[in-house]
């Protein structure tokens, strides 16, 4: 009878787990899934908005790989990304730089690194800030007596001048700060009863137990970048001359502004499928466990 | 009692079925014949706010409840309700195909952000209107109505006002350079040719002060430059495999993009960048860092309150100076160059917004709103209008040129208002020709849209790249074309329509452009037209 009972439960229970949880499957489903799902039929498509759709079968790929402005927004996208990775270092080397600090201390650097994430409209600043003949940037620059530099309008320089306001604008140096913080002080007692110096902290006890939130961090670092769209089409529009026109950007300028639907939705799919590679790699090699 | 007896009762019953059934059809009939139409407003409340405003003493808003009231009592059977809609903004078009998708857009609205009017007829955007607006025929302007129309079936109605894209310039920055036209008047002369531009525009450019003698935006100054030499940026395929092949690497097109790059590093006279759009290069003449502005709308610069940016302006009204005073010892307008011995060849004459109707509509909704814009423009509703925005004091006058013949009399003359060079040369651009539509002859692109943003690369690296090779650039540009946009043929389009069109232009040239067709056109018309259809 206690059996029964407990299966009796244990059906209610499980029951109600999905009760709760079918909204969120639902939503995930319609805003998630399903649109995933429909792109890989769009990409099949010459589609439009009222007219019933013409299949094309793999023409969308095939326009898609003739166009050297398809690689060209790849490889821009790929130098975009390994630029911002450098950043992503940077927040990791400054919040175990304050972990020697007070806790007051860290309170207000936290408050200050967050503070410029202001929207995007920080960016619109960063336009003026770069502008050629009465921007901020070059003003500096004469007021030094040094050359002035063409910024935006240098294909040279364009993509590193799109990664700029990205290092103050980025926020994750919170989230180190916190797993940094939960660490049990013990450890470091330990190390230190042992003689254990600075940097043999850092290499023995912080950067081990940072490593699960490393990995997510670098997850969302390399997928946040390889999509990256506000700061050149706010800056650039992706000039000059393409330099600075990223996958995203070319996705949203063939689907939205060229409504070539289908065209957009085929490069989307390759964009994916890049990241899907790229994760498939770093889950593989990038190991998440502390004690392994 | 009373409703006892067996008769009374059938005699209740059946009144009370009469009844519901008169109050039903009743119903029903009133409802069939109300026909709702939702209007797009914009810059007014929405829903039952709407009639609120009234309250506020907001003319624009009095006036606009004054026309729908005034046109449900000239027409019971019509109701319409409004609609806050974004017609106007970056993003209108992205909104708009999403209501339309979504079978939520408006009665009727603007096509320029849905990729242009011969875009939007082909997508099946614009419901065919052609049998609501035959009375209306003799009464709007043909020539900024024939995009409207494909064949002889029409798919949209011109906004209220025209407009032309003059030149407009600081009268006293050319008056300290000496710059100063037969007259003696600080002007450029009226034939003045790009070279000459080239000439006053480093005169004027002082980098001391910080001014530059032009402004350059991406696309709208090369659009300028490349339209003087009579060339278009698509051109038939003379194989006939594809319909349309990529011009963007004709000597023109090249030309145009080296004397760009001349002016911007080689005379160092112009203010540009990837940033400087259309907006910005506004922006920098009206702050007083530019000295020419190319492109502007000219309905823009009615406006009372455009050019009251510029401090020497801004100071002078605040004296209480009238406006068509001040405005004119600062900015005046003028044509755009031309190219030398070319005659006053300018394709730069007038245009209209158009506004398409909902094809989703039934077809008593249609004609409902084919009527309602067309009285709104056009009829007692449009009169309205003028007193309405002259009352407010936003414009002097409602606009120097309209699309529609619309009754103004009472109402004072236009050069009351107006500085006279501007009123000047708004008539000269309303008398300007235009050239027959494609779209009249069945021609269309439907990747129009796409075609015109690989035009974004050159176009940005004309103003960008200091070693830029312009030649190259544009070629590989119009290899992309051809292989990745153009690589297809439209459906319905024959050499016969080509033909038609392409010899009504050269008709149409040779008419109206006697010297520049001789000289320059012709040429063009051997080269990139004729071999699709000899």
């Amino acid at each position: 009878m206690k059996e029964k009972a407990r299966k009796e439960s244990q059906k209610r229970k499980s029951r109600l787990a999905k009760i709760f949880m079918s909204p969120a499957i639902l939503i995930q489903f319609f805003f998630g899934w399903l649109p995933i799902g429909m792109a890989f039929a769009v990409c099949l498509f010459h589609y439009h908005v009222l007219k019933p759709e013409e299949y094309v079968g793999l023409a969308n790929f095939q326009d898609l790989f003739a166009d050297p402005l398809t690689f060209q927004v790849i490889k821009n996208t790929f130098i975009y990304t390994g630029m911002s990775l450098a950043i992503f270092l940077l927040p990791v080397i400054v919040s175990i730089l304050l972990m020697e600090m007070n806790k007051s201390t860290i309170r207000i650097m936290m408050y200050l690194w967050f503070f410029p994430i202001a929207s995007t409209a920080s960016i619109v600043i960063w336009k003026w800030m770069y502008n050629t003949e009465y921007g901020l940037l070059n003003s500096i620059l004469m007021s030094l007596g040094l050359p002035t530099l063409r910024w935006l309008n240098d294909p040279r320089l364009v993509i590193f001048c799109l990664i700029l306001p990205g290092i103050l604008m980025y926020g994750p140096s919170l989230i180190y700060l916190a797993t940094i913080q939960s660490i049990p002080d013990e450890l470091y007692e330990a190390a230190e009863l042992e003689g254990a110096g600075f940097w043999s902290k850092v290499w023995h006890i912080t950067l081990p137990r940072m490593r699960p939130v490393l990995a997510m961090m670098l997850l969302l670092s390399i997928i946040g970048s390889m999509s990256v769209f506000s700061q050149p089409w706010i800056l650039t529009h992706g000039g000059p001359n393409n330099a600075s026109m990223m996958v995203v950007m070319r996705i949203v300028n063939l689907a939205i502004y060229n409504m070539r639907y289908g065209k957009g939705t085929a490069l989307a799919i390759i964009l994916f499928a890049i990241l899907m590679v790229i994760i498939i790699i770093q889950r593989k090699y990038f190991k998440e466990d502390i004690d392994r | 009692m009373i409703f006892r007896g067996k008769k009374v009762k059938k005699l209740i019953s059946l009144i009370g079925i009469v009844s519901l059934v008169m109050v039903t059809s009743a119903m029903s009939v009133f409802a069939a014949e109300r026909i709702v139409i939702k209007v797009p407003t914009w810059g007014l409340p929405e829903g039952k706010d709407y009639y609120k405003v009234a309250d506020t003493l907001d003319i624009g808003a009095a006036q606009s409840l004054y026309n729908v009231t005034l046109y449900q009592m000239l027409n019971p059977n019509v109701k319409i309700e409004h609609m806050t809609w974004d017609m106007w903004s970056a993003e209108a078009g992205q909104k708009l195909l999403a209501a339309l998708a979504a079978g939520t857009a408006p009665a009727f609205y603007y096509t320029g952000h849905i990729g242009g009017q011969q875009y939007a007829i082909t997508e099946g955007f614009c419901a065919d209107i052609t049998d609501y607006v035959q009375d209306a025929k003799d009464k709007i302007v043909w020539s900024v109505w024939q995009d409207a129309w494909r064949g002889d079936r029409c798919y949209g109605l011109p906004a209220a006002g025209m407009y032309s894209r003059p030149l407009a310039y600081r009268v006293d920055w050319f008056r300290n350079a000496g710059i100063f036209d037969k007259k003696g008047e600080p002007a450029p002369s009226e034939n003045w040719t790009w070279e000459d531009f080239r000439n006053i525009a480093t005169k004027i450019t002082d980098p001391k002060k910080k001014h530059w003698g032009i402004g350059i935006a991406i696309g709208w100054f090369w659009h300028e430059v490349l339209m003087s030499y009579g060339v278009q940026y698509m051109i038939p395929d003379p194989t006939g495999k594809y319909t349309w092949r990529g011009n963007l690497n004709c000597p023109e097109s090249v030309a145009t993009g080296q004397f760009i790059h001349d002016l911007v590093f080689k005379d160092k006279c112009a203010l540009t960048g990837t940033e400087f759009w259309y907006g910005e290069n506004n922006n920098a003449f009206k702050s007083g860092k530019t000295g020419m502005l190319v492109g502007i709308n000219s309905t823009h610069v009615t406006s009372v309150n455009h050019w009251k940016a510029l401090p020497e302006i801004a100071e002078e009204m605040r004296a209480g100076k009238p406006y068509q005073d001040v405005v004119a010892k600062y900015v005046r307008l003028m044509y755009p160059p031309c190219l030398p011995n070319s005659g006053r060849y300018t394709r730069n004459s007038s245009r209209a917004n158009l506004f398409a109707v909902n094809p989703l509509m039934s077809k008593e909704q249609i004609e409902a709103t084919t009527d309602w814009i067309l009285w709104n423009r056009q009829g007692k509703g449009k009169t309205w209008g003028f007193i309405n925005r002259y009352l407010r004091g936003l414009v002097p006058y409602p606009q120097v040129i309209l699309a529609y013949e619309v009754d103004t009399a009472g109402l004072p003359p236009v050069e009351n208002y107006y500085p006279e060079n501007y009123v000047k040369w708004e008539r000269k651009f309303s008398s300007i020709p235009r050239p027959p539509s494609q779209s009249t002859f069945g021609l269309k692109c439907s990747r129009e849209n796409e075609f015109f943003s690989v035009l974004d690369g050159p176009q940005s690296a004309s103003i960008s790249i200091p070693d830029a090779n312009m030649k190259k650039i544009l070629d590989e540009a119009n290899k992309r074309v051809n292989t990745t946009v153009f690589n297809y043929k439209e459906k319905g389009i024959t050499s016969e329509n080509f033909k038609a069109y392409y010899n009504a232009l050269k008709d149409f040239m040779e008419k109206n452009w006697p010297d520049f067709y001789k000289n320059y056109w012709m040429k063009i018309y051997e080269r990139d037209y004729l071999p699709a259809f000899k």
